[in-house]
């Protein structure tokens, strides 16, 4: 052994031979700055309104694990197989993998990922049991989730609906093309199996009064829905003919078949619309869309209106009508104007401009109507309501002690998917409310409930990614019924996954922002500094031999660490 | 335990995973020298002796008790890579000691300029051993010098500002392959896998193989350290490294088509580069362009040319070698 500090010359021996490692030299001391590992948000949960966990998701189906990820999907949104099929899928808009090939088909994977965790054993443990009891106003797809995620933390959660079954506007509005119904059921039943109990039948303010709720829970979330629509305000429009869309989608997805004239108008250009003329085709009856503004500013999911189009409906697009002609008692026309486009309103959408003189009859028997809703907020007192919705503020708490208030009927944010982001958002708010802990200033984001650490402050776009190790890989095709078989039935239009099309697309994710041990960083440090972890998710950095050179963070294809000062 | 490189991009690198090198080397943060080592010594494994002359390397392996290798080195003077490695591996020979890979592994300064006459001395002779050049492009351990290996217009603190490097970069893989021997090639950081194979190959072929391995240097490239592999990529997306081999100086093999990206994209992350004139660019273009219609002409040459021939060996029954006539 030679000594490993040399003080005179004549210590050194005439040939010097070296053999003690270098590891013993501290060079990690020399560094200002130090890798850290740190998720941050892809573009896609980024943009998700439900908060879903995606990239973790689909990392978890590329390493084959199915279940796990299946698992983490559901584990603070109850209704995924319903989301995949009906989302609008805001998420692939902002998808990294768009610029490589084609957005990841999200919506296709979470429905896959529903249909593969209708099991009970899919369900997160639920914590153990507080005493504290709350009631929830509204079936929806907010009230429900809001149930959900209280119940799996441990409150005794009851929801009051209504209608004979809970769903809301997911078993009302959206037809059977789009979400078979056993599908929502079974995604219900797992809800219950959580411990939620579903008192139906039963409406507030009619069978049980607002302050009984107030009395007998410790807290009280509101969660109604839109129900009724907004009159055409046209002459013509009490006519028994004139339908109100929302009324006339709930009962024919019921299985009713009313006897209704041969040809139709539908007014309006947003979803219901959509529904309400595809499901009419479906029934044998002949749908003209009439939408005042441009295809352009139809506020419908684009596909819904690509299908629509595909499946033979006519449009009358910048038409609005302006009176329902009758003759003999029976509709025969509706009179229309033609508009034209102006400056951008308030919605950002430019403001249509009735074209003098341009009166035109679209010849039909009937009309329904379809241009927005509004909620039945009789039941609340006063102080509650704020005009045409639920008066509460940015953490969902309304003006009344212990009452909450989310989804449409107070923040009209219109799609199911944000409802059920709203519904686990109000879960934090009223889980910290029974928890006696302080109120957060703006309920907290979805994404604060997921269990891995991810810094949700920083968004992980394209310019953000390593673009060195992604090659273009094409989005798949999308199978769907054709046409033809599908306008005259009511069986599901898109077709979903297989196992192996589901792991084959999940690997086309980049996993943007979400570590995914690809091991770039562990092979690219010049001083070894990084090691596997054994038996465990990820990487250890060695702080004594880690020089901060920051090779591994730009060469994290994925944006998954950050260079930070080294704090001394 | 194998790592479960999870491979969704076809991106993603497959490299050995055991390591020999050890931390607590004193290579400067971000060094592309050191990681070379590291994948080399990946690549060839333990049964692997190391020479190095003066160099960073002899600084970085560590000061006398230490070092960082984990495989026997022997640190020799500036101009002796190649012999030295040459004589270690005829001292093995002659203790009939097999499945030894002998690497010599020295600068740009120490391979282009001083030790080149050691160097084609062993590949004159074939000596079996694996030369690899990394080259940092100056001589860096004495505070930036330039080399031959320096390329045109750059700064280094003989070539000041005032007057940058007026001549291109020397070939060194053509002139290796020139020798003909059995195998050269160059090698990208930015390229592990490449770089391993090259080495892979190299250990699986007897006589001298010869390997230029472009590296980055922080301090003597004036970059920042993070950009290190980045600067190393992009030296062979735009066409300034080409990435080829070359088999018996005749098959010329492009191992990656570049994207040719703008030459400005490699140049503006090195400061060493900062003080260049419109002029000066034009004239790297230049020359890009035409060291690649060189390389592709020798591509297209070398398919049309056989390998050396086999060698035809004395009949074994003609009995007694009979000694030329006095
Ligand atoms: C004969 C001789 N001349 C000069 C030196 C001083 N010296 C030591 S390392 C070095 C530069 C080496 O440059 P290079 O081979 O490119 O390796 P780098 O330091 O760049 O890694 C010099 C000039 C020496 N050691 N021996
Ligand atoms: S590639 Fe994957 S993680 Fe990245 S934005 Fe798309 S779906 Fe999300
Ligand atoms: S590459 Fe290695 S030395 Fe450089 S910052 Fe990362 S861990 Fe540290
Ligand atoms: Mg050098």
């Amino acid at each position: 052994m030679v000594d490993l500090n040399p003080k005179m010359l004549e210590d050194i021996p005439v040939t010097s031979y070296s053999d003690n490692s270098t590891l013993l030299i501290k060079t990690g001391a020399w560094k200002y700055v130090q890798p850290s590992y740190e998720d941050k948000l892809p573009a896609c949960s980024h943009q998700c309104p439900a908060g879903n966990d995606i990239s973790k998701a689909l990392d978890l189906i590329a390493r084959g694990d199915v279940a796990a990820a299946a698992r983490l999907w559901r584990a603070g949104n109850p209704f995924p197989a319903s989301l995949g099929r009906v989302c609008p899928h805001p998420c692939e808009d902002q998808c990294n993998r768009g610029q490589f090939g084609g957005a990841i088909a999200i919506h296709m994977m979470e429905r896959f990922l529903g249909d593969r965790s209708l099991d009970p054993e899919f369900l997160p443990k639920a914590k153990p049991a507080t005493g504290k009891k709350v009631a929830v106003i509204g079936g929806g797809p907010a009230g429900v989730a809001a149930a959900y995620n209280l119940a799996l933390a441990g409150h005794a959660v009851e929801v009051f609906d209504d209608k004979p079954a809970a769903g809301g506007y997911l078993r009302t509005g959206i037809p059977a093309y789009r979400l078979p119904k056993d599908v929502l059921d079974r995604e219900l039943a797992l809800v219950e199996q959580t411990g939620v109990q579903f008192t139906l039948n039963t409406r507030v303010g009619r069978d049980v009064s607002f302050d009984e709720l107030r009395n007998r829970f410790d807290a009280v979330i509101v969660t109604i829905g839109f129900h009724g629509s907004r009159p055409l305000g046209v002459p013509g429009e009490d006519h028994e003919n004139v339908y109100n869309g929302v009324h006339l989608l709930e009962r024919i997805l019921a299985g009713e078949r009313p006897e209704l004239p041969r040809r139709m108008a539908v007014v309006g250009g947003g979803n219901t619309a959509m529904d309400v003329a595809r499901s009419l085709l479906r029934i044998g009856v002949e749908p003209i869309v009439v939408y005042r503004r441009s295809r352009m500013e139809m506020p419908a999911i684009p596909t819904e209106v690509d299908e629509a189009i595909a499946e033979g409906i006519r449009f009358e697009f910048l038409t609005a009508p302006s009176r329902v002609i009758i003759e003999n008692g029976k509709v025969t026309a509706l009179e229309c104007r033609k508009m034209r486009l102006g400056e951008p309103d308030e919605s950002g959408r430019r403001r249509p401009i009735p074209v003098e003189g341009s009166e035109f009859p679209v010849e039909v028997g009937g009309v329904v109507t379809a241009i927005g809703e509004t909620a039945e907020l009789d039941f609340l007192p006063d102080e509650a309501r704020d005009g045409w919705r639920v008066a509460a503020d940015e953490r969902f708490v309304t003006p009344v002690e212990g009452v909450f208030a989310a989804g449409d009927a107070a923040f009209g944010e219109g799609t199911v998917t944000a409802a059920v982001g709203a519904g686990r958002r109000v879960a934090m708010v009223v889980d910290a409310f029974l928890g006696g802990r302080e109120l957060p200033s703006v309920a907290p984001p979805t994404q604060a409930s997921w269990e891995r650490p991810v810094n949700i402050d920083q968004t992980v776009h394209v310019e953000q990614l390593n673009p060195a190790y992604f090659t273009e890989v094409p989005r798949p095709e999308i199978h769907e019924l054709d046409p033809q078989t599908r306008s005259t039935s009511f069986d599901e239009v898109v077709q979903g996954f297989t196992e192996e099309e589901a792991i084959r697309e999940a690997r086309r994710c980049m996993v943007c922002g979400t570590c995914n041990e690809c091991c770039n960083c562990l092979f690219f440090c010049p001083d070894v500094a990084i090691h596997k972890r054994s038996g465990a998710f990820g990487f250890d950095i060695d702080g004594d031999h880690c020089k901060g050179c920051g090779i591994c963070v730009e060469e994290c294809p994925r944006n998954a660490l950050s260079l930070v000062e080294v704090k001394s | 335990m194998a790592i479960d490189i999870t491979t969704y991009d076809p991106k993603n690198l497959h490299l050995p995973e055991f390591d020999i090198l050890h931390s607590g080397h004193l290579a400067c943060p971000g060094c592309g020298a050191a990681l070379g080592m590291r994948l080399a010594l990946k690549a060839l494994g333990p049964k692997t002796m190391v020479v190095i002359p003066a160099c960073c390397w002899a600084v970085i392996n560590g000061p006398y008790p230490y070092e960082a290798l984990g495989v026997p080195v022997l640190q020799v003077a500036f101009e002796t890579a190649a012999i030295s490695a040459s004589g270690i591996r005829a001292a093995l020979d002659a203790q009939g000691k097999e499945g030894i890979t002998v690497l010599a592994w020295a600068g740009d300064g120490g391979t282009f300029d001083i030790g080149f006459q050691s160097l084609s001395g062993a590949a004159e002779r074939n000596d079996d051993i694996i030369y690899v050049c990394y080259d940092n492009e100056a001589y860096m351990n004495t505070g930036i010098q330039r080399s031959s290996a320096t390329p045109y217009g750059a700064w280094t603190t003989t070539t000041p500002v005032e007057s940058p490097k007026p001549e291109p970069k020397k070939n060194m893989v053509e002139i290796m392959a020139e020798h003909r021997v059995p195998y050269t090639a160059t090698a990208s950081l930015a390229f592990p896998e490449d770089f391993v194979r090259k080495l892979q190959k190299a250990q699986s072929i007897r006589g001298a193989k010869f390997i230029h391995l472009w590296s980055s240097c922080p301090p003597g490239h004036k970059s920042e350290e993070r950009y290190s592999i980045r600067i190393a990529r992009l030296a062979v997306e735009t066409g300034v490294f080409p990435l080829y081999e070359v088999d018996y100086g005749t098959k010329y093999t492009i191992n990656h088509e570049p994207a040719f990206t703008d030459i400005n994209e490699y140049l503006k992350l090195q400061g060493r580069f900062r003080h260049l004139k419109p002029y000066h660019v034009e004239n790297m273009r230049r020359n890009i362009e035409w060291e690649w219609k060189r390389l592709r002409a020798k591509v297209e040459m070398g398919e049309k040319l056989p390998l050396p021939p086999a060698p035809v060996h004395a009949p074994v029954d003609e009995g007694e070698h009979t000694p030329p006539a006095k």
